[in-house]
């Protein structure tokens, strides 16, 4: 089909609006948006020109290059605390563990040889930051800490191990190196080389956006631009290009002023997300998905069922999460673009039955979104790993000094002099007003709100989280649940349970020199919100974290 | 199981104007009214609920705190409601500045007791109007008459 420059920048335009659009018909159904790009792309089959393998991977690369920039921007730093180490198990042994068990599985479901049931092990073993990132976010739960950190580290992280597992076993299969020794060294290389570039870039990065003051659509676009350089390069020098591009990102999180740069880059990376998934659709054959139907679901409904939460269970043994986080940790083990981009690998280096590779790992990608993706935010509550939510800002802008001018709708009426008197989280200051979302109006004694009305306060970035938990025990609905998980009264992570347990007739003997802070380190080693301990018939919760360690915690009868 | 209301008396129903807006005043009116009602040492009450203070905040939210603790001197649980014409600052979990504040002192050997009076009364303020109808009082007596039919 010959088509102009006009009816290309139609057909895109149109794809690009069909996609975003789809998002309604996702929030109210529940379906995870991924799964709506995809149909569209296959509803959109015949429509658009053929792509060649050349101008696939282009695409693929470019994709995944920007969402997983996007991922490491959003990283919070303090997030590394309870995630880091658990996170790079999970990419790397859990990987090996998921490829090794699935290969097996698939040689023999397949009917192939090991070696080659190895290599679809291999392409389907890493879990997908786009996905993981996009379900966890879309779902609007608030997921504990320890869960939510290792999930995205790991899926922003997990892709090197598999990019490298592939190709160690195309190259084992083409027998150009069937060095075990120089296999270890590639790895190296991807590794050592992806980190370094991502670490130094991203450092050279953050310093140039502070030093040269662009204006805010100019730091993203160089970021953008810096990021591409990153990946490109890395993988030219024959690093992980994914992997540095994902550090690089992470460098870059936590910077002053980054906040509309991280607007902008999550557009982008939903921009690469429709791409990707819109292609994977118009790229897919029915026909020949169909022929391998069956052994394609078996190995899907292993994977979920077996390899992932035996993977996961193995790798964070040592960190001793609950069952419950476990359990769900292996239920997010969401699969997304990588593993179709990876099957396009041995299609290039012409490796035998190179075909089943491709139509195997989609249907694996397809039902893990549809059968995972569609019951996250039903497995969390499952396995009781939600907090309850936060009251969010309706308006969230960021001044030049890293402070942020926040807008909250009122759920009740105020009266004169409330919003004055009122016991702010320190640096705090409610500035002005709006009625109806018209006229803006200062704030001053004679305030008075009513139910609707939103009030705009400046806050500094350390105190959002407190500013926003006000706001939860003010209004009805949120102050339930909260009440319900945390209880009503709070205590002091410095409390000695001496002191509690006068307070309250607990039987605390061999701990009363104990603080509640140790208690919970004793428990947890590192604790996050939300994690409890029973003492006698109350329970303890943790409430706020400050350095690592429980500052405040609340007790429920 | 007694309820926190059927053990408020009308010398401990109290509407009257804070002394000061501070936490620390509020804890001195309370083991005043107190004192003047029982015969307890008003310093002992005042250090009591201070050391559960410190521990961390009994500002309630919604303009409410609950201040509470264990007394070796008494022998059934004291209940105390004081509504505050102005409020003052508490600390409370939402930041708002408090006007109601229901007081529970109990026995050193009643331990099931006090989380449940505790419990049933954090339920009960968040679950109905029961505040705001309180806010309606005029005076003390009103104050008494509405807590006794709430």
């Amino acid at each position: 089909m010959q088509i102009d420059s006009l009816q290309w920048l139609l057909i895109v335009g149109a794809l690009l609006t069909a996609s975003v659009l789809a998002n309604v018909f996702a929030r109210r159904l529940g379906t995870p948006i991924l799964l709506l790009f995809l149909i569209i792309g296959i509803a959109s089959q015949g429509m658009m020109p053929e792509l060649s393998l050349s101008q696939i991977q282009f695409v693929a690369s470019l994709c995944l290059a920007i969402i997983l920039f996007d991922g490491g921007i959003n990283t919070d730093h303090s997030r590394f605390r309870v995630g880091l180490k658990p996170a790079l198990s999970l990419a790397t042994l859990g990987v090996f563990i998921t490829a090794m068990f699935t290969g097996v599985a698939a040689s023999w479901l397949f009917d192939l040889p090991l070696v080659y049931g190895l290599l679809l092990g291999s392409i389907i073993a890493s879990t997908d930051a786009a996905a993981v990132f996009g379900i966890l976010g879309s779902s609007g739960q608030r997921l504990s800490e320890r869960i939510s950190a290792t999930l995205e580290i790991e899926s922003g992280s997990n892709d090197p191990m598999a990019v490298f597992l592939t190709l160690a076993v195309i190259s084992w299969i083409q027998q150009d190196s069937a060095n075990f020794l120089e296999q270890v060294q590639l790895f190296a290389q991807q590794m050592g080389l992806g980190l370094a570039i991502g670490w130094a870039s991203g450092k050279g990065a953050s310093e140039m956006l502070k030093r040269l003051a662009f204006s805010t659509s100019f730091s993203a676009l160089l970021a953008t631009g810096l990021a591409l350089v990153v990946f490109s390069g890395t993988s030219w020098l024959g690093g992980s290009g994914f992997l540095a591009v994902y550090i690089a990102g992470v460098m870059l999180a936590n910077q002053r002023n980054m906040f509309s740069v991280q607007q902008f880059h999550t557009s982008l990376a939903w921009m690469g997300q429709i791409a990707l998934f819109l292609m994977l659709g118009l790229l897919v054959d029915l026909q020949d998905l169909w022929a391998l139907a069956m052994p394609s679901l078996l190995i899907s409904l292993l994977l979920m069922f077996v390899a992932r939460p035996l993977a996961v269970w193995i790798s964070l043994w040592w960190f001793k999460f609950s069952w419950r986080e476990n359990a769900f940790i292996s239920w997010v083990g969401l699969r997304g673009a990588v593993p179709v981009v990876l099957a396009t690998f041995p299609l290039v280096a012409g490796i035998d039955y190179a075909n089943i590779y491709f139509d195997a790992a989609f249907f694996v990608v397809i039902l893990s979104l549809i059968i995972q993706g569609w019951t996250v935010p039903h497995a969390s509550k499952l396995f009781k790993v939600v907090l309850p939510p936060l009251q969010t800002p309706v308006h969230q802008s960021e001044f030049a000094d890293g402070k942020q001018l926040l807008g909250f709708t009122i759920s009740h009426d105020w009266r004169a002099g409330e919003v004055e008197q009122h016991n702010w989280p320190a640096g705090v200051v409610p500035v002005f007003f709006a009625k109806g979302g018209e006229q803006h109006m200062a704030v001053d004694e004679s305030t008075q709100l009513v139910k609707g009305d939103v009030l705009y306060l400046v806050c500094p970035g350390e105190q959002e989280e407190a500013l926003q938990e006000q706001f939860t025990y003010d209004n009805r609905r949120t102050n339930k649940t909260q009440r319900a998980f945390f209880g009503d009264f709070k205590v002091q992570g410095s409390t000695l349970l001496a002191d509690l347990g006068a307070v309250y007739g607990l039987e605390v003997s061999n701990l009363s020199a104990t603080t509640v802070a140790e208690l919970f380190e004793q428990q947890f080693k590192r604790p996050v919100v939300g994690d409890e301990v029973n003492l006698g018939a109350m329970t303890l919760v943790v409430h706020k974290i400050a350095d690592g360690q429980c500052f405040e915690a609340s007790l429920r009868f | 199981m007694a309820d926190f209301f059927s053990l408020l008396n009308k010398g401990r129903t109290i509407m009257c104007a804070p002394s000061a807006n501070s936490k620390k005043k509020a804890l001195e009116d309370i083991a005043a009214i107190i004192e003047q009602d029982t015969g307890l040492s008003k310093a002992d009450v005042f250090d009591a609920l201070s050391s559960r203070e410190r521990l961390g905040t009994t500002g309630f939210g919604g303009g409410v705190a609950i201040p509470h603790c264990r007394m070796p001197s008494v022998s059934d649980p004291i209940a105390c409601l004081i509504r505050y014409e102005q409020t003052i600052e508490f600390d409370a979990v939402d930041g708002a500045p408090v006007d109601l504040l229901f007081v529970l002192l109990v026995p050193d050997t009643a331990n099931e007791t006090h989380l449940a009076l505790l419990a049933s009364l954090a339920e009960r303020l968040q679950t109905t109007s029961l505040a705001d109808k309180l806010r309606q009082a005029s005076n003390s007596d009103d104050l008494f008459d509405i807590a006794k039919s709430a």
